[in-house]
């Protein structure tokens, strides 16, 4: 019957965590003794398998939402008036176009604006989170009845061109992004830049 | 003389990164996030094997050790530190849980695709067949660990998937080294007579 000790020998010799001369004597041992070799044998099969089959790294589900989610707690936890969050549902993301996005970054304050996208499934829908890269932009969102459509609005854009082309896209868990129409307006509700050309509406039922 | 180009990001080293976070840099942090979270992800998932629970787990981490990092002291590599604070949140949540030990198969786990990218991706080229065999040795060998207890389960994905050395599983749950070879060794054990059917229907 085997000790402990010899138990931590095996597996030491197993993880290479023997001294040089310990593994020689443990080899030896191991060479004069069929079962011992057979179960040293066993257990390095079954670290190969377990090494072959858990992989160190995994592919995080949406990734940018991963680390989005994370920006927005930060920014709520440094300055809690700064970020905000709609009640739970489903999620939605916007995205801008590269010459938007830099608009966006800049820290000037002196534009508010209203995107609204439009989409009969979306009624129910409600916006988890939002975040804008630029601490000194602020997002809200909400669904307006009146309008029929999903409502972001941003505070703090620097002005844009009156033909800034735009595009939105809607992603949900487990579903390809797709794209949205979108219409942008300016604090006072009035059309402000054109949608884009090629945006289309949505198809798909994204509500069920 | 021209500037030299700024480095990518991929390039600046966690040092930098660490201690540009320190100073309040989100965005610094939100790189080491994207550096290291499919390991730390991994991890979580590899522990409780439910994807959405891990990826909560794997968030809450970074989360904390953003709060944590004015007194991190870069006595250790950031990703030694970081793994911990992973750790220790998802230990304590399969603690609280008391999934561990009982040997049922648990129907809420959800299996995971690995990405043809991933850093371990076994058998690409196997035949059809032979990926599929592989396949389900995978996912039995998943839902063996599952029926580790949390203590057995640590030391397991720590040395076989980490690849840590004894006194740094023993640093970071924290326990004695003889202690790690002990339940390393019963771990073991026990996957094997877990895997038993397996392997013999293999043969």
């Amino acid at each position: 019957m085997k000790t402990p000790s010899e138990d931590h020998d095996l597996i030491r010799w197993l993880d290479d965590e023997l001294p040089p001369l310990e593994r020689e004597r443990f080899v030896t041992r191991m060479n004069a003794d069929p079962i011992l070799r057979g179960e040293a044998e066993a257990m390095r099969e079954l670290a190969r398998e377990l090494r072959a089959h858990l992989p160190k790294t995994l592919p995080v589900p949406h990734a940018d939402f991963f680390n989005s989610q994370i920006q927005v707690r930060i920014a709520r936890e440094e300055n809690p008036s700064r970020a905000s969050r709609t009640p739970a549902g489903s999620w939605l993301e916007w995205f801008r176009l590269p010459g938007l996005a830099l608009g966006a970054a800049a820290a000037a304050l002196v534009f508010g604006a209203t995107f609204a996208w439009q989409h009969e499934s979306l009624k129910n829908s409600l916006v988890l989170t939002t975040y804008a890269p630029d601490p000194g932009v602020t997002a809200q969102t909400w669904f307006s009845d009146d309008a029929q459509a999903t409502v972001l609005m941003l505070d703090g854009l620097e002005e844009m061109p009156a033909d800034r082309p735009l595009v939105g896209f809607l992603r949900e868990a487990n579903a390809e992004r797709q794209m949205l129409a979108v219409a942008l307006q300016n604090e006072h509700g009035t059309p402000y830049a054109r949608p884009r050309p090629d945006a289309v509406p949505l198809t798909a039922n994204l509500g069920e | 003389m021209p500037a030299s180009p700024a480095p990518e990001p991929a390039e600046i080293p966690d040092t930098e990164l660490v201690k540009r976070s320190q100073a309040g840099d989100s965005r610094a942090f939100d790189l080491l996030v994207t550096r290291y979270r499919g390991r730390i992800y991994a991890m979580t998932y590899h522990m409780i094997q439910n994807e959405t629970e891990a990826w909560d787990l794997a968030q809450e981490a970074f989360i904390k050790a953003w709060r944590a990092l004015p007194g991190f002291k870069m006595d250790s590599a950031f990703y030694t530190w970081l793994y911990r604070i992973a750790h220790n949140g998802t230990y304590d949540w399969l603690r609280k849980k008391k999934i561990q030990g009982d040997g049922e198969f648990d129907d809420s786990r959800t299996e995971h695709k690995i990405a043809a990218g991933a850093e371990t991706a076994p058998y690409a080229d196997a035949a059809p067949d032979e990926a599929l065999k592989n396949a389900e040795l995978g996912e039995k060998i998943r839902a063996a660990i599952a029926q580790l207890s949390a203590d057995h389960r640590q030391v397991i994905i720590m040395r076989e998937i980490e690849g840590m050395a004894y006194d740094e599983i023993a640093a970071a749950i924290p326990c004695s080294i003889g202690t790690v070879m002990s339940r390393l060794f019963y771990a073991r054990k026990k996957l094997q007579e877990l895997l038993k059917d397996t392997y013999e229907n293999a043969k």
